[in-house]
C-alpha cells in the first residue's frame, strides 16, 4: 500500500542514500576499520582496487584507487617504488616521500570518497589517524583536434575536449592575464560535474558575475551531462525558439568573447563551452570573418543576414505568390511556374511541407548514419528524390529549387543552434502564408520583431546593438570594420572598461 | 493569464483581417494576356481573349475565346463559362481595339472596368488595330509563341526603335481627359500572316477615330513629344540636285541624339503663333551619295534641316487638318500662356488647327560613323 500511496503521490525515486553518519566520520587509526568502513562507501564497486604493500619502513599501507581513473605508470613509479624501497620513516613521508606533484592531507571520510571518484588515489597507513591524496588521474582522454560544428579555414584547428582542464588550460593559452579569473563550481547532486566560469575581471559588468553565479548555484539536478543541459537551466528565456547562449567549441573564439566582456563558462565532459550574455547578432559573427580581409569578411556577414532573410521567409513568400499575389510575378516567370505547378496535384503549402520535412529528415540522417554512407544519402535525397519527385508530379521545380535555397542559406549561418531554430520557424511562416498571404508574412515577421527585441539575456537586449540602436557597435555587426577602427569593446555586453586598443597605425589620434 | 488573453485576441483578430480573400492557385487561374474588342454588326462588343493553357496533354500553348457581350464586365461572365478555370485580368498585357469600333464611338466607356475594378491590370498597352480583330487573333502563331507574349515585345521593341508610340490603358485615359491633348494609340495590323505595327493611330477628342501616322511621321510625332530620351532614327530623301546623284540614292539617314526645344506662342489676331526652335544632335549613320564632309558638311546639315523642317510641317499640317493635338503643344501653352488658354480651353484642337506653327529645325551633325 505504501508503494502505491507513494506513487499516487508522485514520489517515485528515493533519494540518494545517505550515508552522512559514516561520510562525516574521522579516518580511523586501524587499517582494518578502514578498509571496512571503504567497503561499506563503495560496495559493488569492483573497479576499486585496494592495493596492499608494506612501506620499507615495515608498516602495513593500503593504495586505494579506482581502476581506469588513475595513471598506473605515476602508480608503479612515483608511489608504490618510493615508498616500498626509498623511505626511511614514516613520519617524513607525509611531505617528500613521492614523486607526485600534488599531494593533500585528509582525514574526514568524505574527503576521501570525493577524491577517489575524482581518480585521485589515497594512501592509508596502519597506524596513522590520516591519509593521503595523491594526484593521479589519468583517465582516457580525447585528443585535441579540430571542432566539427564550427570549422574554419583560417582560424586556429584547436578544438575542446571532454575535459575541463584541457578547456581553461586551451583558453588560457590566448589570455595569459593576471586578470583572467576563474570560479569553480559543482552541479549535479550525482555527476557532480565541474563547471568552471572565466572572465576576465577588470572588464566584465560585475553584476553578469553575480548572475551567473546565482544562477548556477540555483540549479538542482542529478546530473549535468552535456553543455546544452546546462544551458538550458540558466538561459533566460526556455520557451523561446532562439537560442541565448552562444555554445562554441573554439577556444579561440571562447577567448574573443572573453576579451568582449563576456563570461565563459567551461563544462566538464562536454567538448563546447557556454557563452553570455549574447545578442542576436553576434551568432552572426565567425571567427573567420577576423582572419578574413575586412570587405570580404563584411560581404559574409550581409551574405549571412540575407541567409537569415531567405531560410525564415522565402519559401512562405513562393506559396503566398502562387495562391494569392500571382500579379507581382512577370509575364514570364509566371507562365514557367503555371507549367510546372500544373501537374502538381497539391495545393502549395503540401507541396511545400513534403519536401521541407523531406529536406529536414535527410539532414537528419545523414547527421546520424556514419560518415561514408552519410554522404550517399546526400545523393540519395538531393538527386534521386528531387528529381524523381519533379518527374513524377509530386512537387514542381519551382519549389524544389525554393527548398534548396532555403536549404543552402539555413547553412551559410554559422551558429548551429541558431541555423537550426531558423530552420524551424519556416514552417509557422509557411502556414502563415497559406492562410493569410502577404500579410500573414508580414505579420509573422513582426511577432518574431517584437519576440527578438523583448528578450533580454543576462539584462542584456538580445535585440542589441540594433534594438536598442548602439550606433558604435554596428562597426562589428552588419559590416566588419578593419581591426584598427575598432577601438572599444561593444557596448552591448556592457563592459566597465571600454578601451580594447590605442592608435595602431601611424597619423592616428589617440582615442 | 493576462498575457494569453491577449495573445487569444490577437490571433481571433487576425483570423479576421485578411485582406488577401480567397486563394487561387496559379494553375487554376486562367489569366489573361491579351484582349481584344470589336464591334460587329449590330454594335454589339465582340470580346476575343488569349490566355496561356497549364497542361501537359493539350496541344496548344494558347487558347483563344470569343464572345459577344453588350459590356465588356459581361464579356468576362461569358468567357468564363468557355474557360476551365477563373478568370484573371490582373496579367494583361495588350488591349487590342478594333478600328471599326474606334471610327464609330469613344471606347473609353467600354474600358471603364479597367480603371474602376483595381485587380485589373491599367499597365496593359493599348492597341489600335487596323483590319478584322479576328484575323490578329487567329494569326498563325506556330513560328512565334503565345500570342500574348508576343504582341507585348512586339510593342515595346517598335517602340524603342521609335517608330510608335506606347499609351498603356493609364496613359490613354489621362489623354482622354486631358484638354490640352489628344489620344495616340499604336497601330497594329497584320501583314501576310504576320502582326505588324503600322504605325500610330491620331484620335479626336470625342475619342473617335481621326487619322493614322505611319512610321516616319510616328517617330516625327515622338520628336515633337520631345519623348526623346530614345535616340529618334530618321531617314530622310535629300532633293538630289543639290549633291549632284541620282534620285535613287539620294538619301541620308542619321539618329536624332539629343534635341533642345525653344518653344514661343503668341496670340494675335484670335489665333495662335507658335515657333518651335529645335537645336537637333545628329550622328550620320548612312549616307548613299558621295561628299566631301570636309567642305560640305554645312551644305548637308542645312539640306536635313529644310527636310526635318518640311516633314514636321507636313505632320503638323495634317494634324491641324484633322483637329487633333497628339504633340502636347497645349500642354506647354497652358502653363506658359495661361491668359491666352483661358480664351481657348475646351476648345484647343480648334484653336491649334488655325494656329500658325512653325519649326525651324538647327542641326548639327555630332559624329558620322567611322568611314572617312
Amino acid at each position: 500500500m505504501g508503494t502505491i500511496r507513494r506513487w499516487l503521490n508522485g514520489i517515485r525515486s528515493a533519494p540518494i542514500k545517505d550515508l552522512s553518519d559514516e561520510l562525516n566520520q574521522p579516518i580511523s587509526r586501524t587499517l582494518n576499520n578502514n578498509l571496512i568502513t571503504l567497503n561499506s562507501i563503495f560496495s559493488h564497486a569492483p573497479d576499486l582496487v585496494i592495493r596492499h604493500f608494506q612501506l620499507r619502513t615495515g608498516d602495513n599501507a593500503v593504495l586505494v584507487y579506482l581502476e581506469g581513473l588513475i595513471d598506473k605508470s605515476a602508480i608503479n613509479n612515483n608511489i608504490l617504488k618510493p615508498l616500498m624501497y626509498e623511505i626511511n620513516s614514516v613520519n617524513d613521508f607525509w611531505d617528500s616521500s613521492t614523486t607526485i606533484a600534488k599531494t593533500e592531507v585528509v582525514t574526514l571520510w568524505s574527503h576521501i570518497e570525493k577524491a577517489i571518484f575524482q581518480g585521485q588515489s589515497i594512501l592509508f597507513i596502519d597506524g596513522q589517524d590520516r591519509s593521503l591524496v595523491l594526484c593521479t588521474q589519468g583517465w582516457p582522454q580525447r585528443a585535441i583536434k579540430e571542432p566539427q560544428i564550427e570549422s574554419t579555414l583560417k582560424g586556429s584547428h584547436q578544438g575542446f575536449v571532454e575535459t575541463s582542464g584541457q578547456n581553461i588550460a586551451l583558453i588560457r593559452r590566448y589570455l595569459p592575464n593576471r586578470e583572467l579569473k576563474i570560479k569553480e563550481f559543482n552541479v549535479g547532486s550525482r555527476g557532480n560535474t565541474r563547471v568552471s566560469i572565466m572572465y576576465l575581471d577588470d572588464v566584465i559588468n560585475p553584476d553578469f558575475v553575480k548572475e551567473m553565479e546565482d544562477r548556477l548555484l540555483q540549479i538542482n539536478v542529478d546530473a549535468i551531462l552535456n553543455t546544452g543541459e546546462l544551458a538550458e537551466f540558466i538561459e533566460d528565456h526556455p520557451i523561446s525558439l532562439f537560442p541565448q547562449l552562444i555554445m562554441t567549441e573554439r577556444p579561440d573564439s571562447a577567448a574573443a568573447h572573453i576579451l568582449q566582456g563576456r563570461i565563459v563558462v567551461v563544462v566538464d565532459h562536454s567538448p563546447s563551452v557556454i557563452v553570455a550574455p549574447v545578442t542576436f547578432s553576434a551568432f552572426f559573427q565567425s571567427v573567420d570573418d577576423y582572419s578574413n580581409r575586412w570587405i570580404i569578411a563584411t560581404f559574409l556577414r550581409l551574405l549571412r543576414y540575407l541567409a537569415l532573410i531567405t531560410t525564415i521567409s522565402l519559401s512562405a513568400v513562393y506559396i503566398a505568390i502562387v495562391s494569392f499575389h500571382y500579379e507581382v510575378l512577370p509575364l514570364d516567370l509566371l507562365v514557367s511556374i503555371g507549367e510546372s505547378r500544373e501537374k502538381v496535384p497539391f495545393p502549395p503549402i503540401v507541396e511545400a511541407f513534403l519536401m521541407e520535412i523531406a529536406l529536414e529528415m535527410l539532414r537528419e540522417a545523414g547527421l546520424r548514419l556514419p560518415g561514408p554512407i552519410g554522404q550517399t544519402i546526400g545523393v540519395v535525397g538531393g538527386i534521386v528524390i528531387g528529381q524523381a519527385a519533379v518527374q513524377a508530379g509530386i512537387v514542381s521545380n519551382i519549389m524544389v529549387i525554393i527548398v534548396a535555397i532555403t536549404a543552402i542559406s539555413s547553412f551559410i549561418i554559422p551558429d548551429y543552434d541558431m541555423s537550426s531554430s531558423l530552420r524551424l520557424l519556416r514552417f509557422p511562416m509557411m502556414l502563415l502564408a497559406a492562410v493569410f498571404g502577404m500579410v500573414g508574412i508580414v505579420i509573422g515577421l513582426m511577432i518574431i520583431g517584437a519576440h527578438m527585441i523583448s528578450m533580454e539575456s543576462f539584462g542584456i537586449s538580445y535585440g542589441s546593438p540594433v534594438a536598442p540602436i548602439r550606433l558604435s557597435d554596428w562597426k562589428d555587426v552588419w559590416v566588419r570594420l578593419p581591426m584598427w577602427k575598432m577601438k572599444k569593446r561593444p557596448l552591448s555586453t556592457d563592459p566597465t572598461q571600454l578601451k580594447r586598443q590605442g592608435a595602431n597605425r601611424e597619423g592616428e589620434d589617440q582615442v | 493569464m493576462k498575457k494569453w488573453k491577449s495573445i487569444f485576441l490577437a490571433c481571433a483578430a487576425l483570423l479576421l483581417i485578411t485582406g488577401c480573400g480567397k486563394a487561387i492557385y496559379i494553375e487554376d487561374q486562367r489569366f489573361i494576356i491579351a484582349e481584344g474588342v470589336d464591334f460587329d454588326e449590330e454594335k454589339k462588343l465582340v470580346i476575343y481573349s488569349s490566355s496561356p493553357v497549364f497542361s501537359r496533354e493539350a496541344k496548344d500553348k494558347f487558347k483563344i475565346t470569343t464572345t459577344t457581350a453588350d459590356t465588356m464586365r459581361e464579356g468576362k461572365k461569358k468567357i468564363e463559362a468557355q474557360l476551365n478555370g477563373s478568370f484573371g485580368t490582373g496579367k494583361l498585357q495588350s488591349m487590342l481595339i478594333g478600328k471599326k469600333m474606334l471610327k464609330q464611338t469613344n471606347v473609353l466607356p467600354y474600358l471603364d472596368v479597367f480603371f474602376r475594378d483595381p485587380k485589373n491590370e491599367i499597365n496593359a498597352n493599348l492597341i489600335v488595330v487596323d483590319g478584322p480583330l479576328k484575323e490578329v487573333m487567329y494569326t498563325n502563331m506556330s513560328d512565334k509563341g503565345h500570342l500574348g507574349p508576343v504582341i507585348k515585345q512586339l510593342v515595346e521593341s517598335t517602340y524603342k526603335s521609335r517608330i510608335t508610340v506606347q499609351t498603356t490603358l493609364q496613359k490613354f485615359h489621362q489623354q482622354m481627359m486631358d484638354s490640352a491633348l489628344t489620344p495616340s494609340i499604336t497601330e497594329m495590323r497584320v501583314e501576310q500572316d504576320d502582326l505588324v505595327i503600322s504605325g500610330t493611330a491620331l484620335l479626336h477628342r470625342d475619342g473617335t477615330y481621326a487619322t493614322s501616322l505611319n512610321n516616319q511621321e510616328s517617330s516625327l510625332l515622338l520628336l515633337l513629344q520631345r519623348n526623346t530620351n530614345k535616340p529618334i532614327p530618321l531617314t530622310l530623301p535629300l532633293p538630289p540636285e543639290m549633291f549632284q546623284t541620282d534620285k535613287e540614292v539620294s538619301y541620308v539617314s542619321f539618329s536624332i541624339n539629343k534635341v533642345k526645344v525653344k518653344f514661343k506662342s503668341k496670340f494675335e489676331e484670335n489665333h495662335f503663333i507658335i515657333d518651335i526652335q529645335m537645336k537637333v544632335q545628329i550622328d550620320l549613320t548612312e549616307r548613299m551619295f558621295t561628299l566631301d564632309m570636309e567642305k560640305q558638311s554645312k551644305q548637308l546639315e542645312q539640306a536635313i534641316e529644310q527636310e526635318l523642317k518640311k516633314e514636321c510641317q507636313d505632320l503638323i499640317k495634317k494634324a491641324q487638318k484633322h483637329h487633333v493635338s497628339p504633340f502636347g503643344f497645349g500642354l506647354y501653352v497652358r502653363a506658359h500662356d495661361h491668359k491666352n488658354w483661358k480664351k481657348v480651353e475646351g476648345n484647343w484642337e480648334k484653336a491649334l488647327s488655325e494656329a500658325t506653327v512653325n519649326v525651324s529645325p538647327k542641326v548639327v551633325i555630332k559624329s558620322m560613323g567611322v568611314s572617312e
